[in-house]
C-alpha cells in the first residue's frame, strides 16, 4: 500500500490522506513513499533532513516570533526577518506534537486557511501569545475580580494610628452601660452554690500573651472561689502558665487559700504543666471535683475539654475566657454543656457587680483606655475592610485609552 | 535482624499496643488504671520529648559553631542563654523561683509574647484588605459575615448613630442579632464539628496506615 510520509514526523500516513494521523500536518505535498515492505533501507539521513528543514539548528520558521527584546514589531511584519520556510510549529524544532495556534500572513504567499490579512498585528500576536501563556480559566467559575496589590506599609500604618490616636489623644467613647451576657449569673451562682471546701478543678489556658483581658475577667472569679473557701486543683498546658498564674494569684490570694494542697514552703502555687496538649486531657478526668472552671482565652480549651474531659467525670463546666470566645461558646451554654460563661469586660463587669465588688473608680480609666482602643481598632479595620474593597473596585475599571 | 524486620516487629508492637488502648477504653469493666494507662504515657512521652528537643537544639548548635557555620555567634549565644537558665534553675535553692528565671520571664518571655500577640491584630488587617472583598469568590458571604458579628459585637451602632435614635435602633439590631447568633449556632458549628470529624478520621487513617507498614 502507497503511503504519504508526513514532512513534520515522518510517520508513513494512507496515500490520499489529507492529515497526518499522528501529528495532524497537512500532508497534500508531501512526498509520497512505497509501503514499507518494499522498502529496502530506511530513508537517508539527508533526504530526511531536507524534508524537515526545522530540525537545522539556523532554521527559521515563517511564524517565528521574536522575543520581546528583539524588536518584536518589525520581525513579525516580516520588515527584515530571514526568508521563512514552511513549518507548524515555532521555536520547539519538532520535538512536541505541533499545534498551529496563529498564521503570519506573508504577502504572496501561499494561501493557509486564513486570517484577513489585516487580521494579526503584532499587538494582536502579543496578546494571543499572553493569553495562551494564562492558566485557563474553569468555564463555570465567574471571572476573576482584579486583586489590588497589597498596601502593607499603609495598612499597618493606618491602623497602628487607628489604635495609638484615641488612646495617645484621649479620644472619647459614648458612655454605654456593659452589655449584660446571659450566662454570667448562672456562672455566680454555680460557685455560690458550692458548699465550703468544695474540689475544683482549674485549667489555666493563658499566659502572657493574653493576661491583659484575662486577668480582667479571671480576677473576681478567683476572688470569688477563694471567698467559698474552695479547695482548687489547678493544671495547664502551657509552658509559661504556671509562671503567669503565679504572677496573678499572688495579688489576688496572698494567703494560698485556695490550693487543696497548699505547699506553704514553696513560694510558687502548685499549678502543674501538663506537656502532651489536649491528649492527656483525660488524666484530669479521673480527679473528683465539684465544679471544673475553665480560665481560657481561646474557645479550643474549652472544647477540647467538653470532648475530652467533661463526658467522663460529668462535673459542671464553669468557662471564664475572653471576649473573642464567647460567640463560638455561646451554643455550648445553650445546649447546657457549660453551666455559666463570664467574658470579657462585659462579663467582668457583671460578674464583680453581682460579687459586691464593682470596679474602684481609680481602675475605671485603665478599663476604659482597653474599652476605646478595642473600639477604634475594630473602627479602623472596617476602615481597612472598605479601602479594600475601593481598592478593588478602582483595579477593576476598564482603563481608558 | 535486618533494618526492615526491626521495622515490622516495631509496627506489630504499636499495633498490639493500639488495640489494647482502644480496648481499655472501649470495653466495661476496664480497671481505672489501665483505662489512664495509654494517657499517662502520652504524658511521658511529652516529658521525654521536651527534653529530647533541647538536647538536639544543643548539638544542632554546637555542630554549627565547631563548623564555623553561618551565624555561629548566635548559636553560641542560645547556647550560653540556655545554660545560664537552665543552671539557674537546676542548681541554685529558689530553683524555678530564682532572681534570674523571674527576671527572664517577666523582662524577655511575656513582653516577647504579648508582642507577638499584638502584632497578629496587623496580619488580620491584611487579610481583611486582601480577602474581605466584594467579587472575590466567596468574599461577599464572608464580607456579610464580618460585618454582621462586628455590628452585633462591638459599639459601632453607637459610634454611627445619634443617641436619641438608639432605642430604635436597637428594635432594628435584635433581629441582626438573633441572625448573628444563628449563623454561630447552626452553620459555623456545623462546620466547626465537620471540620473536627473529619480530622478525627484523618487521624484515623494516617495511624492505621502507620500501623500497618503502608508508606
Amino acid at each position: 500500500m502507497a503511503t504519504a510520509l508526513c514532512p513534520h514526523c515522518g510517520t508513513p500516513n494512507r496515500e490520499g490522506s489529507h492529515f497526518c494521523n499522528r501529528c495532524g500536518a497537512a500532508l497534500l505535498a508531501a512526498p509520497h513513499a512505497a509501503p514499507p515492505q518494499q522498502q529496502p533501507a530506511p530513508p537517508a539521513a539527508p533526504d530526511r533532513a531536507a524534508s524537515q528543514p526545522w530540525l537545522n539548528p539556523g532554521f527559521v520558521g515563517e511564524d517565528d516570533v521574536p522575543l520581546e527584546e528583539e524588536s518584536a514589531d518589525q520581525a513579525l511584519l516580516g520588515e527584515q526577518a530571514p526568508l521563512p520556510a514552511t513549518r507548524l510549529v515555532s521555536g520547539l524544532q519538532g520535538l512536541l506534537d505541533p499545534i498551529r495556534v496563529v498564521t503570519v500572513p506573508q504577502e504572496g504567499g501561499e494561501t493557509e486557511p486564513s486570517l484577513p490579512a489585516t487580521a494579526l498585528t503584532a499587538e494582536k500576536l502579543r496578546r494571543v501569545r499572553s493569553l495562551m501563556a494564562e492558566e485557563p480559566l474553569v468555564a463555570s467559575s465567574p471571572l476573576p475580580v482584579p486583586a489590588p496589590s497589597l498596601w502593607l506599609r499603609w495598612i499597618f500604618g493606618i491602623l497602628a494610628i487607628g489604635v495609638a490616636a484615641p488612646l495617645l489623644l484621649g479620644w472619647p467613647l459614648p458612655a454605654d452601660e456593659p452589655t449584660r451576657w446571659t450566662g454570667v449569673e448562672p456562672g455566680f451562682d454555680s460557685i455560690e452554690a458550692l458548699p465550703s471546701g468544695a474540689r475544683v478543678q482549674l485549667l489555666w489556658a493563658f499566659d502572657s500573651a493574653t493576661v491583659g483581658e484575662m486577668e480582667l475577667v479571671s480576677s473576681p472569679v478567683l476572688r470569688h472561689l477563694a471567698a467559698r473557701r474552695a479547695r482548687v486543683d489547678a493544671s495547664s498546658l502551657l509552658p509559661a502558665g504556671p509562671a503567669t498564674a503565679q504572677r496573678l494569684l499572688s495579688r489576688i490570694d496572698p494567703e494560698r487559700t485556695l490550693w487543696a494542697s497548699p505547699d506553704r514552703a514553696s513560694p510558687l502555687p502548685s499549678v502543674r504543666f501538663l506537656p502532651g496538649g489536649a491528649a492527656v486531657l483525660p488524666l484530669l478526668a479521673a480527679e473528683p471535683a465539684d465544679l471544673a472552671v475553665l480560665l481560657a482565652a481561646q474557645a479550643e480549651d474549652v472544647q477540647h475539654w467538653l470532648e475530652q474531659v467533661a463526658p467522663r467525670n460529668r462535673v459542671p463546666v464553669l468557662a471564664v475566657t475572653a471576649a473573642g470566645a464567647d460567640l463560638p461558646l455561646r451554643p455550648y451554654l445553650e445546649s447546657g454543656q457549660l453551666v455559666g460563661l463570664v467574658s470579657g469586660f462585659d462579663g467582668a463587669y457583671q460578674y464583680n457587680e453581682l460579687l459586691g465588688q464593682p470596679f474602684a473608680a481609680a481602675d475605671i480609666p485603665l478599663l476604659r483606655r482597653q474599652i476605646v482602643g478595642q473600639s477604634y481598632g475594630a473602627l479602623t479595620l472596617l476602615a481597612i475592610v472598605l479601602l479594600g474593597n475601593f481598592a478593588a473596585w478602582l483595579a477593576g475599571r476598564p482603563r481608558e485609552r | 535482624m535486618s533494618a526492615a524486620a526491626r521495622t515490622h516487629w516495631l509496627l506489630a508492637l504499636l499495633f498490639l499496643l493500639a488495640l489494647l488502648l482502644i480496648g481499655a477504653e472501649r470495653l466495661p469493666g476496664t480497671p481505672a488504671s489501665l483505662r489512664l494507662l495509654g494517657f499517662e504515657t502520652v504524658l511521658l512521652l511529652a516529658g521525654v520529648s521536651l527534653l529530647l528537643g533541647v538536647v538536639n537544639v544543643l548539638a544542632l548548635h554546637l555542630r554549627r559553631i565547631v563548623l564555623g557555620q553561618q551565624d555561629w555567634p548566635l548559636s553560641l549565644l542560645l547556647i550560653a542563654v540556655l545554660i545560664a537558665v537552665a543552671g539557674a534553675g537546676l542548681l541554685t535553692p529558689a530553683g524555678a523561683a530564682s532572681p534570674l528565671l523571674e527576671w527572664v520571664f517577666d523582662a524577655l518571655i511575656a513582653p516577647g509574647q504579648r508582642a507577638l500577640f499584638a502584632m497578629l491584630v496587623f496580619f488580620m488587617a491584611a487579610a481583611a484588605f486582601q480577602f474581605l472583598r466584594i467579587g472575590r469568590p466567596g468574599g461577599l458571604w464572608m464580607l456579610v459575615g464580618f460585618l454582621l458579628l462586628l455590628l452585633v459585637q462591638t459599639p459601632l451602632p453607637l459610634w454611627l448613630l445619634p443617641q436619641n435614635q438608639l432605642p430604635a435602633a436597637a428594635s432594628f439590631l435584635d433581629p441582626l442579632t438573633n441572625a448573628a447568633r444563628w449563623m454561630l449556632d447552626v452553620p459555623a458549628m456545623a462546620a466547626l464539628r465537620g471540620v473536627l470529624l473529619g480530622g478525627s478520621l484523618a487521624w484515623i487513617v494516617i495511624g492505621a496506615r502507620l500501623l500497618l507498614g503502608k508508606p
